[in-house]
């Protein structure tokens, strides 16, 4: 080869090399990384609280929440941080920085309600433990030294303090600093060895600012749950699977907002069709400016099962207040005022996704229009409406309207108020007239399309499943009232909150998001 | 580039134990220039520096201060502070590259520009951040990473001296 070309390629070579070492480089420096929760490998298993807070102040949580403490106000986050330990007398360098050696931890277990007390310890990873022993002891000294299976803990002014590895562990009393002692000698088995903690753990984000993990039945121990009428009332309410079962909630910032997240291994049981991750196929008719938005699925189903597994119960519940021999009894009488058989026939319609929609035209909380839309029967729910509000002719007064091709009934309720209802590609739109005439001719584009709505969803760390949308800049400015409106500038911030209930790989999930404008 | 053939062809006229000395020499120096390349390569993954203020508890290594500048992009700032942050982003990958490039390029093609050019970049990448060390925190030991990166620098500034000086010394025997 010339001695030119080899040059070349030599060049080439280096070229692609410094492609390829900087690409991956850069790609691998951004990921972000998990907050290893080493902290609970020194917890007891049988803890019945735990919490942990990410202490690396350079992590992408970190970064994150002190990008949006500045959206929502503050000057230099970080300086303010800074700045309120140098005012408490403290230097950071000194006596907070040791401290931070990636997360800290704070225990319970055993809380007695009988007397007030608990037993528990806080634990930090530290980035010089000596150093922050050093500290404790310059501020709670001076320390008593004792030993226990060959670790050294002091006692001082208000409690206890070892330094094990590279943590540092402060307990209020003695067992709790020998409990933590024989997990870290392996004595006794760690939460981080506990199924049940690796795998809510495991299932939420890695990635968080806090993290907590409560068993209840660690927490309250046998006092609380072996009530037997504690234990019924949980039973009956399909809610014990979830009570007696461990849950755990991470709190993290995202590049735009807030995000929240909470997992039990417990079952949905007989809620899980309205749990199951999906997306909205109606929000496509909500009018952009709605400032709240709610949707479920299967009412109908969850309905059945429900009836299925509590009737009984509910029926004993309604008896005992007096007035109705059975739920059955009730939803007829109900029924039977509105001009039907019972109030369920309404409830089995809804065997598709059911959504709720609210907005404030003129921005006056007085001044609310609202509408159902949901999946229905068409047949079945014409003639159900019908039969509603031919009912009672003389109040309803119902009648048709056109909004471009699609014929609206509009009747008026008890209240002398117009309400409307109207089939739009076969679905129900049911709600105030003005309402129902805004979804039908609504031309503009919808909720399901806007920027902000979209931007909250993505930013949502599970998927949907039945959930509520706020539009927290309207809704604040709602609240706020005035024109404009006075609104602080984390008011002016804050852009939306979902909240939603998804069942995802087996595990109950509560998620939620609240997104921060620029 | 002044090459180790161009020495040998000296040595013919020298004595045995002056060429032994000279290879002895030769063997040293070629050390020196090898260990720049992987030197800048491990101090890159080394610590550079402790954060300021509240980011004190933090050791930055080359590697990770990438990564945080680049979470610190994703901040609200304005066209020229998220320039200024890419700028450094770069600068530091630089040292990686320059690096890998003096790793590949020391044994056999140092004539190539890019030899010379990823061993300048080592050397004032070095200097800059050392100045900056200093100003920070006087004169201290630097941090491990750092104290590589300098030694990189360092090598390959001795490793082009030596070789200056002894083409230099060569040119009078080669044309007389």
């Amino acid at each position: 080869m010339p001695k030119r070309m080899f040059g070349l390629a030599i060049t080439a070579g280096l070229v692609a090399v410094a492609a390829v070492v900087g690409g991956a480089i850069l790609f691998t420096s951004s990921k972000a990384s998990e907050v290893n929760l080493t902290t609970a490998s020194l917890v007891p298993a049988d803890a019945g609280v735990y919490f942990a807070l990410n202490t690396d102040l350079s992590s992408s949580q970190w970064v994150s929440t002190f990008r949006l403490a500045e959206r929502l106000g503050a000057d230099s986050p970080e300086d303010e941080l800074h700045n309120s330990v140098d005012e408490a007398g403290f230097d950071w360098e000194d006596d907070v920085a040791p401290f931070l050696g990636g997360n800290a931890a704070v225990y319970l277990q055993g809380v007695s309600i009988s007397d007030v007390s608990a037993e528990g310890a806080v634990i930090v990873r530290c980035k010089d433990p000596k150093k922050a022993l050093g500290v404790l002891e310059d501020n709670l000294g001076p320390f008593d030294d004792e030993k226990f299976k060959g670790v050294e803990y002091h006692a001082m002014m208000e409690g206890f303090v070892a330094v094990i590895g590279q943590h540092l562990v402060i307990a209020f009393d003695e067992d709790s600093i020998k409990s933590v002692i024989d997990v870290s000698k392996g004595d006794t088995a760690s939460l981080a060895s506990v199924d049940d903690f690796q795998k809510l753990r495991d299932e939420l984000t890695g990635n968080f600012l806090g993290f907590v993990y409560v068993s209840t039945e660690n927490l309250v121990g046998d006092f609380l749950l072996d009530d037997p009428v504690v234990k019924a009332a949980l039973t009956n309410a399909g809610a014990a699977d979830l009570v007696f079962q461990p849950a755990a909630w991470v709190i993290g910032a995202k590049k735009d907002g807030f995000e929240f997240q909470a997992a039990s291994v417990g079952k949905s049981g007989v809620i899980s069709p309205m749990l199951a991750p999906r997306q909205s196929k109606l929000v496509k008719y909500v009018p952009a400016d709605a400032s709240l938005f709610f949707s479920t699925v299967d009412i109908a189903d969850t309905w059945n099962q429900v009836m299925k597994d509590a009737r009984p119960e509910i029926d004993k519940a309604i008896r005992q207040e007096g007035q109705y021999n059975s739920l059955d009894d009730a939803l007829k009488d109900a029924g039977r005022q509105l001009g039907i058989t019972s109030v369920e026939e309404i409830i089995q319609l809804l065997n598709g996704e059911t959504t709720v929609a609210a907005w404030f035209p003129d921005g006056n909380e007085e001044n609310a229009e609202g509408v159902l839309i949901a999946e229905v029967d068409q047949q079945k729910a014409s003639d159900l409406l019908k039969k509603i509000v031919s009912a009672k002719p003389s109040v309803s007064r119902a009648r048709t309207e056109k909004v471009g091709n699609t014929e609206m009934t509009v009747f008026k309720d008890e209240d002398n108020e117009e309400a409307a209802y109207a089939f739009l590609d076969g679905n129900l739109v049911l709600g105030t007239k003005e309402a129902v005439t805004r979804v039908l001719g609504n031309n503009e584009p919808s909720l399901g399309s806007l920027k902000k709505y979209n931007q909250t969803v993505e930013q949502m760390p599970t998927g949907l499943g039945t959930y509520a949308y706020f539009n927290l800049s309207s809704l604040l400015r709602l609240a706020e009232g005035g024109v404009p409106a006075d609104l602080s500038a984390a008011e002016r911030a804050l852009s939306g909150l979902i909240i939603n209930g998804v069942d995802e790989r087996g595990i109950i999930r509560l998620s939620g998001i609240l997104t921060v404008e620029d | 580039m002044v090459s180790m053939n161009a020495g040998s062809s000296v040595s013919l006229a020298s004595s045995p134990s002056r060429t032994s000395a000279r290879a002895q020499r030769l063997r040293r120096l070629a050390l020196v220039r090898l260990g720049a390349g992987p030197l800048a390569i491990a101090g890159f993954f080394l610590p550079w520096a402790h954060g300021p203020g509240p980011f004190a508890a933090n050791e930055f290594t080359g590697f990770s201060l990438v990564g945080f500048a680049g979470r610190l992009q994703a901040l609200d700032l304005n066209i020229a502070q998220g320039g200024v942050l890419w700028a450094i982003r770069l600068a530091i990958l630089g040292v990686a590259i320059a690096g890998t490039w003096q790793l590949l390029l020391a044994p056999a093609h140092r004539s190539h520009p890019g030899y010379h050019l990823s061993g300048w970049y080592l050397v004032a990448a070095a200097t800059i951040c050392a100045a900056i060390g200093l100003a920070r925190s006087g004169v201290a030991a630097p941090p491990l990473g750092l104290g590589l990166v300098v030694l990189a620098a360092g090598a390959f500034a001795i490793s082009w001296a030596f070789e200056k000086v002894a083409s230099r010394a060569e040119q009078p025997n080669l044309t007389g």
